[in-house]
């Protein structure tokens, strides 16, 4: 039943972020909503299935991106290997800490995607390099990243409980 | 029990002695009448303010359901509304795509935009129309401002655009006015880069760009945008030259793929 729910959330935040972010702004001044979910499962959801869900979810992103094939899968990875080592040294699920994982996320995904562009484009310089976007991406998951991850670990507990009374 | 019982009774057998003797008769009545109606006054008005509020409970309910009924009509009104001045906009869009197709001679098919990719770096959307449309991998895909960018993969229904702003994206391109030729960069920013512009080449701000027609996907003559910036460095053989992209690709809600490239039409810009 976990696993429905992780597909419904994932679901959700992929037509959020692909069709709905677009529509209410600049697709630039929104960040990859998908990186609180993958520090959730590492934090909270630790397991073979977590590990499997950030591997789709990177599968599937890859898919829809024009990227080159395996930036989000890799960064998707990296995060999710990154937060269960760090699990192993600090205390995850205090605030401060999981704030810190989020732009440590963010700068993570945008140090992936640049460098993948770069090695694409050898010989070619880069004129551009967005880093008021980045700094908006900062932003917002400095103040919508936690409450994200409160979301999710909140619709969790209300899943599992629904789960055991649909169950018995 | 009894005791309250016996209080009562002789309270009220001395209470009935006190008034057979007096002589006055009327004074408790005057009593009354001075004590009681102050409160029979506070008691009719509540109870006229009561039922008037009972009555007017079901006005009110009956004005809250004609209230309804008005705030429906004037919700469907406006989403009437909302809905012309929706086709009114798309009508204009839609008949600036057909003033392209009379235009030009190509098979084009119209689609609809309904997903991006979210990232700063990558720029791709997603379009309503796939295989089963005759859409395949390679097909240019413009709109009434010019290129939009190009078909990288196809599914059954839906189909993936490489941008022409993406990295990854290049164009054959020329400079209108005085036939320069160049490559068209996309660069993950707003602007694109056209590249190879050598430097004694005569390229002003404010040229018309255009597909060359010479990268086997862009027909020739469609437009790209206009040169917003040039720097030419003294040591360098090329110049560089910043293109502005005349398709608005923040906005984009509909696009046409040109489903016969091959065929090539006159230059056009909007």
């Amino acid at each position: 039943m976990t696993y429905v729910y992780y597909t419904l959330i994932c679901l959700t935040l992929i037509v959020f972020q692909t069709s709905v972010v677009p529509c209410l702004m600049p697709s630039h001044f929104f960040y990859d909503a998908l990186i609180p979910f993958i520090a959730y499962l590492g934090v909270f959801q630790p397991g073979y299935g977590s590990f499997a869900f950030s591997l789709v979810l990177g599968l599937i992103m890859d898919g829809l991106s024009g990227g080159a094939f395996g930036v989000y899968l890799a960064t998707y990875l990296w995060l999710y290997a990154g937060v269960r080592l760090l699990g192993k040294i600090f205390r995850l699920r205090n605030g401060g800490v999981l704030l810190i994982i989020l732009v440590l996320g963010v700068c993570l995904e945008n140090a992936v995607f640049w460098g993948s562009i770069l090695l694409s484009r050898q010989g070619v310089r880069m004129y551009w390099f967005p880093i008021q976007s980045i700094g908006l991406q900062v932003l917002w998951t400095a103040l919508a990243g936690l409450i994200l991850i409160r979301i999710f670990e909140t619709l969790q507990n209300l899943w599992n409980q629904w789960a055991r009374a649909f169950r018995t | 029990m009894i005791g309250g019982v016996l209080i009562l009774i002789t309270i009220s057998i001395i209470a009935l002695s006190m008034t057979s003797r007096r002589h006055i008769t009327d004074e408790p009545g005057q009593i009354a009448i001075s004590f009681i109606p102050p409160f029979q006054e506070i008691l009719t008005h509540l109870t006229n303010a009561v039922q008037d509020v009972w009555r007017h409970y079901f006005a009110l309910v009956r004005t809250a359901h004609e209230n309804d009924q008005l705030r429906r009509a004037l919700a469907l009104s406006v989403e009437e509304s909302r809905k012309c001045r929706e086709v009114e906009l798309a009508n204009h869009r839609l008949r600036n795509l057909l003033n392209f197709k009379d235009l030009e001679a190509f098979d084009v098919l119209a689609a609809e935009v309904i997903g991006r990719d979210p990232s700063i770096w990558f720029k791709t959307i997603v379009i309503d129309k796939g295989k089963a449309d005759g859409v395949t991998k390679g097909l240019p895909v413009v709109n009434a401002q010019g290129i939009v960018g190009q078909v990288i993969s196809a599914g059954n229904r839906y189909a993936k655009v490489l941008l022409l702003t993406d990295p990854a994206s290049a164009a054959d391109a020329l400079i209108q006015r005085s036939r320069s030729r160049g490559v068209v960069k996309g660069n993950a920013a707003p602007d694109c880069l056209f590249d190879y512009a050598v430097s004694n080449d005569d390229i002003q701000i404010g040229d018309w760009v255009i597909s060359s027609g010479l990268d086997g996907v862009y027909p020739k003559g469609l437009a790209i945008g206009r040169v917003s910036r040039l720097m030419r460095p003294d040591d360098d053989l090329f110049q560089e030259v910043i293109v502005s992209p005349s398709v608005d690709f923040e906005k984009i809600e509909e696009v046409l793929i040109i489903l016969n490239p091959g065929n090539p039409g006159e230059e056009r810009i909007p």
